[in-house]
């Protein structure tokens, strides 16, 4: 999955998660842009990622994400390289 | 003071300055004979039989005179001395541990043995590279820690209760009633040592592996006893690190941290607090219509001028080491919804409990959910009950009991987690607040922060009546609110400084270093006047303390 890959399907994961059909995601953008991106759907959005691109995330990393470009790079990392 | 940290600023060639080795020569001993000599003047002189030793105890009180005028300007210019150098650590280490043994030489063990136990695991955590003997080993000091928390804390309760329950029960089994002392602070440095043992095993830092610079991070002796319940992964890098000299700039802020806190202290939560001891006092009155307002109120005002306070001194004090405590409130009774108070008010143990326990526990819920194939998303929140319990309110009320009794044994604590879990899952079900912000705009907002402000005082009367008071409390306000002068003067004095910290966005105490010369002034002159002459008379200790 190449990056622009990752970035659609996110945005597809953010649109469903947070029920916000029109959300475009940015690198800087962080969960206080973001109306309903609380503590809660924070997690779910998490477990949400988890879920489509097969892979797992620590407590600690789901705490420690700052911003969208940090999500998106932990998922780059986290995904098998071919 | 000033002269000794300017000698040991100067930072000469290998501190090979005459000047800095003839005070270290001079100022050491003396400072460590003075610390020593106040921390266990009243041992020695029951030891000794000496009677003409001056009378200067030290306790574990940060408003009190051998503390502010003995203890600590001895500790500071010890730091100072050895700022530069490896000892530095040292200095405030030894200093806080005898500041702890003087409430009983014997609580240095159960706080000892939890610092190296958790040092020694988290060396391991560093080191191991197996996933499953990690987390074994995380999991092993996380049941140690937690276990020697419940048993000093409420093993006394649940023998008490479990020996009722087998007495009502007609059971032939008699349950040994055991009782013992709560070591200071413990509530307080067990989360200490967790947070170090979870982020390293987290890996959101490596300890550098100097054991007394651990040492120094869990005994930091400023937050100790109350908090704030700093992270390792912020506060150990800071205290591992040299620190620069203190400019005048930070000395007078943490001066001003300190004099704010102790004005807070003595001159607002002590009076506060007289004020919901004459109420319950009051309750025992025929005529006690209305009295539950003022208690709840008052109590309300204590309980945040108090750990405010303490949380301020703890600021100033550790900024004289070199070192930032994060903040612990953020004007809370401005707060509009539960989430917004909890995110305003302890901020460090909601932050804690949130981290460890909340997001482990949804993550777990949501994954569980994704892999039978329902869906996790705000509209299934919004939409089926079920998500909604097992992804929200569940967790929630868990949490929520947890942080409860993590403030001692009781129905009462209790009670009043569940209340505010119960608040939390309200709000998010039925937002108030925004409803009353799109229907009256700006007066909404007022309008939910005075609705949130009845929710929490309603709170405090669990947290802190005793259990036969809280009938005939909630009875009482079934009467029009009692008048008490002295909690509309106070009210009115704590409400116009809070407003100024939150219309700036922050901490009336952290609007200081903003202001013009003549307005420091005449805080500071102000403060110290009002602490020297508007306590009510009586010393209360600092009501975090007990937990």
């Amino acid at each position: 999955m190449n990056n622009a890959e990752i970035w659609e399907v996110a945005t597809n994961v953010f649109r469903e998660t947070l029920d916000l059909d029109d959300l475009v995601l940015t690198p800087q953008l962080t969960a206080r842009d973001v109306e309903g991106w609380d503590s809660l759907n924070h997690i779910l959005l998490v477990v949400a990622v988890e879920q489509r691109f097969g892979i797992k995330f620590s407590t600690g990393e789901i705490d420690g994400l700052e911003n969208v470009g940090q999500f998106i790079d932990l998922i780059e990392r986290k995904l098998p390289h071919e | 003071m000033a002269t000794i940290e300017a000698v040991a600023g100067e930072r000469p060639a290998e501190d090979a300055s005459l000047r800095l080795t003839l005070a270290r020569l001079v100022l050491t001993p003396l400072c460590v004979l003075v610390i020593a000599g106040i921390s266990f003047r009243d041992v020695l002189a029951a030891a000794i039989g000496a009677d003409w030793l001056p009378r200067v105890q030290l306790h574990l009180q940060f408003n009190s005179l051998p503390f502010l005028l003995v203890f600590l300007p001895s500790t500071f210019v010890l730091y100072a001395l050895y700022r530069a150098t490896a000892v530095a650590n040292w200095m405030l280490t030894l200093a806080g541990l005898a500041f702890y043994a003087t409430a009983g030489a014997i609580y240095l063990v159960p706080l000892l043995f939890t610092c190296f136990f958790d040092y020694a695991i988290g060396g391991y955590l560093a080191r191991a590279d197996d996933e499953r003997r990690r987390k074994i080993a995380f999991f092993s000091s996380l049941t140690v820690q937690l276990s020697l928390l419940c048993l000093f804390k409420y093993a006394g309760w649940i023998s008490t209760e479990l020996a009722g329950f087998s007495a009502a029960l007609g059971i032939g089994i008699s349950v040994a009633h055991v009782s013992l002392p709560l070591p200071p602070g413990i509530s307080f440095y067990t989360f200490h040592t967790i947070s170090y043992t979870a982020d390293i095993y987290q890996r959101k830092f490596q300890p550098r592996g100097r054991l007394i610079d651990y040492v120094t991070f869990v005994g930091f002796f400023p937050q100790l006893i109350a908090g704030p319940i700093a992270r390792a992964s912020e506060l150990l890098p800071q205290v591992a690190a040299r620190r620069p000299a203190l400019s005048a700039a930070h000395m007078e802020e943490a001066l001003w941290l300190i004099i704010w806190g102790l004005f807070k202290k003595i001159a607002l939560a002590d009076n506060f607090g007289h004020v919901v001891d004459q109420a319950i006092a009051e309750l025992g009155w025929p005529q006690h219509g209305g009295i539950g307002y003022v208690f709840m109120i008052a109590f309300a005002g204590q309980i945040y001028c108090d750990f405010s306070a303490y949380t301020d001194i703890a600021r100033g004090i550790a900024k004289l080491f070199g070192i930032e405590l994060p903040r612990n409130f953020l004007t809370p009774f401005f707060a509009t919804s539960p989430s917004d108070f909890w995110q305003r008010w302890h901020m460090t143990l909601s932050r804690f409990v949130m981290s460890y326990v909340y997001t482990p526990i949804v993550a777990r819920a949501a994954r569980k959910r994704a892999a039978r194939g329902l869906p996790i998303s705000q509209r299934a929140l919004a939409h089926s009950p079920a998500a909604f319990l097992a992804l929200f309110a569940w967790p929630t009320l868990f949490t929520m009991a947890l942080l409860g009794v993590w403030h001692g044994a009781g129905y009462g604590f209790l009670v009043f987690g569940l209340y505010h879990g119960m608040l939390l899952v309200l709000y998010r079900a039925l937002p108030l607040d925004d409803f009353l912000r799109r229907r009256f705009k700006r007066a909404g907002n007022a309008l939910a922060a005075l609705l949130m402000f009845a929710l929490v005082c309603t709170g405090w009367i669990f947290f802190r009546a005793a259990p036969g008071d809280v009938g005939p409390l909630f009875a009482s306000l079934a009467a029009w609110p009692a008048f008490s002068l002295p909690l509309l003067l106070l009210g009115v004095l704590v409400l116009a400084t809070e407003l100024i910290g939150y219309r700036r966005g922050t901490e009336f105490v952290d609007v200081y270093p903003s202001l013009p010369l003549w307005a420091r002034v005449l805080l500071l002159v102000g403060a110290f006047y009002g602490i020297v002459f508007l306590g009510p008379g009586e010393q209360y200790a600092f009501v975090y303390f007990q937990f």
